[in-house]
């Protein structure tokens, strides 16, 4: 009789096709794997089981007679920018943001916003800025001259295009002059601006004091306070403009966050500040309609290289949150079931199979500790003297993926790519550096598009994927690593303590398609460092790594109850 | 003594002018020299980039790697901004 057992999880999909004769071992034939297709356990999940029975059928040329499942519990994870629905009232300050990669001059000072056009006119009594269109830098530098000549009081320079350089070295190398201003026809003419340009190599200090800002901006005392909103704005970076408003304020609206109600009565807030309770403490959560097994909540990394990268992130006030449910209904074996003529069983649950197809790593013999790191859960499964012990946390890779992909800017299908593989940075055409400083020297050039940026390199193709975070692959790698840490390693914790510890000394198989990883790897080993556990990656059947152990599983335990 | 600089092989003045001003507002050294192409131009620059017209097209150049133009577009102005970066090893600003 052939079986298909099926592992539905929140990212993959494995099937592991088996013969099984009464009284002999089940002989293992394959294991496929695919994407999810719609939620894990939902209707759509189905064709995702069907396209991957086919696929390994059609090897075979016999399709199984029995598809086994185990119970499903789908995780929905999802990363809110709570900062995105803010509104930050700059206190005064209308615009406040960075520009320029290659600015002239060096300095802070602040005028009338004017137009370039303007300075043929009546000399005004204070100091401007002029805003300067997209024409030929001689011919800007050459009417700006002369508007100093006739008097006047030009002390910085916005322009369009990218020509700040090339006008500063033909009026005045020490002016502060920011350019790639592309915006700079929208800037409202007549208000007073501050402009700054740091030395090579350093940040803004006068625009990102507040009380320094306030001053250029002749703003009064009450509204110094206000600008701290514009001044954080302009942390870490090069350059940058201030325009002020004429506005009063300064506060901020902070966005609310969802509220979770604990099973005790307590409510918290899902937010940055607030840590994750233990599992199976959330009773609810804010417009979640769902019958929760746990919930869990984790912020973005905190960047410890770097003042103002670590500010950018905390400003943004992003939260990842991982759901697990109940669920409620039979929609994928019900799908399966009307689209195929296999029958289809519910043989166990998730975790229980998990220990069986771990079990088949050569040299575990009955793994007493499991853990599955998959796409939605942190699995525990411990057996010790005839006691079993169960616990799903959720939050696992797919919760990864969102902090990386939320790090980087990219979306998930790329953060899933970041995650795994290592980075580089492209140096010169021919030159990587790796994420531990080392170098690569290539025999033909990289692509012009990955010059100077952080890339996602694959293993054996070497392919790179440039990605826009202006971020170190040794500063990224942390980033990264420390994503993992917080979503697997403290979830893992949170599964301990759920089951009151783990013996000391014992062996730990770690299956799942997270347990490929070698960094989760290091994570967990990390993380359980304290309890001194044999911990290895399990190799289900000697030949497929930590991945299938489910799938595996299941058929297993359907043989062994056959 | 003169700096590491890209070499610029071209006798179009309004190319060398849309070219020169990239390189001035990156703040990378640039020379003109006569050579007979981005290939040589790179080879007689310590920095391995060297640019050339050909056939009314910017060419950007590598010493070593495929002798092929490693970018080439008919804006000077652009190559050049291109080719100061990548000696500068700032992004191009390529998508």
């Amino acid at each position: 009789m052939l079986v298909a057992g099926v592992d539905v999880g929140n990212a993959t999909t494995e099937v592991a096709l088996a013969r099984l004769v009464p009284g002999r071992e089940p002989e293992h034939l394959s294991v496929t794997r695919g994407p999810t297709t719609g939620g894990k356990g939902t209707a759509e999940s189905a064709q995702g089981v069907l396209d991957l029975i086919e696929r390994a059928s059609r090897r075979l040329g016999e399709y199984p007679v029995r598809i086994l499942l185990a119970d499903l519990h789908p995780v929905q994870t999802d990363l809110q920018e709570l900062a995105a629905n803010e509104t930050q009232d700059l206190g005064g300050v209308g615009i406040a943001r960075p520009v320029s990669a290659t600015p002239s001059g060096v300095g802070a000072a602040a005028g009338q916003l004017v137009d370039l056009a303007d300075l043929v006119g009546d000399v005004l009594p204070h100091s401007v800025i002029p805003i300067v269109p997209v024409i030929d830098f001689d011919d800007a530098a050459a009417q700006i001259n002369a508007a100093r000549e006739r008097g006047w009081q030009i002390v910085a320079i916005i322009v369009t295009g990218d020509d700040g350089v090339l006008i500063g070295n033909r009026v005045d190398r020490s002016l502060p002059i920011v350019d790639e201003v592309h915006d700079a026809a929208t800037l409202p003419r007549g208000a007073w601006a501050a402009v700054e340009v740091a030395a090579q190599g350093a940040t803004v200090v006068q625009l990102a004091d507040p009380l320094r800002l306030a001053v250029l901006l002749s703003l009064d005392p009450a509204r110094a306070r206000g600008a701290r909103n514009a001044a954080r704005a302009l942390v870490g970076h090069r350059a940058g403009i201030a325009v002020r408003r004429e506005a009063t304020g300064g506060g901020s609206a902070r966005s609310a966050a969802r509220q979770a109600t604990l099973h005790s009565g307590a409510v918290v807030s899902i937010d940055v500040d607030s840590p994750p309770p233990a599992i199976g403490d959330v009773a609810t959560i804010e417009d979640l309609d769902l019958p929760l097994l746990d919930a869990f909540w984790t912020r973005l990394p905190a960047a410890e290289d770097s003042t103002a990268l670590a500010l950018q992130l905390m400003q943004r006030r992003a939260v990842g949150l991982a759901v697990l449910a109940k669920r409620g209904d039979r929609a994928l074996e019900e799908a399966l079931a009307v689209q195929t003529t296999a029958e289809v069983i519910v043989v166990a649950a998730e975790t229980a199979a998990a220990v069986a197809g771990a079990s088949t790593t050569p040299g575990a013999g009955h793994a007493p500790i499991v853990i599955d790191i998959g796409g939605g859960t942190v699995d525990l499964h411990v057996v010790l003297d005839g006691e079993t012990r169960a616990v799903a946390a959720a939050g696992a890779g797919v919760l990864v993926d969102h902090l990386c992909g939320a790090l980087l800017g990219i979306d998930a299908l790329r953060a899933e790519r970041a995650k795994q593989l290592p980075s580089v940075h492209v140096e010169t055409p021919f030159i990587l550096r790796h994420e531990d400083g080392s170098r690569t020297f290539l025999s033909t050039p990289a692509p012009p598009q990955t010059i100077a940026h952080l890339c996602v390199t694959e293993r054996r193709g070497g392919s790179l994927d440039p990605l826009t975070a202006s971020l170190a692959p040794e500063v990224w790698s942390r980033l990264r690593r420390t994503a993992k840490r917080e979503v697997i390693a403290t979830n893992l914790r949170r599964a301990i303590d759920a089951i009151g510890g783990l013996p000391r000394g014992e062996l730990v198989v770690l299956v799942g398609g997270c347990a490929e990883d070698a960094e989760v790897v290091d994570e967990v080993t990390l993380a359980l460092a304290d309890l001194d556990l044999a911990i290895a990656r399990g190799d289900v059947l000697g030949r497929h790594g930590p991945r299938a152990a489910v799938a595996v599983g299941l058929v297993l335990l359907h043989a062994r109850g056959a | 003594m003169t700096p590491p600089a890209v070499m610029l092989a071209c006798d179009q003045p309004a190319t060398m002018r849309a070219v020169a001003a990239a390189f001035e507002e990156e703040g990378v050294p640039l020379m003109i020299i006569p050579a007979t192409g981005y290939r040589e131009a790179a080879t007689r620059s310590q920095l391995g980039i060297g640019i050339a017209c050909i056939d009314g097209r910017i060419a950007l150049g590598l010493s070593t790697g495929p002798d092929i133009p490693y970018l080439i577009g008919d804006d000077a102005r652009m190559i050049g901004h291109y080719a100061a970066r990548l000696a500068a090893r700032r992004p191009l600003g390529l998508a």
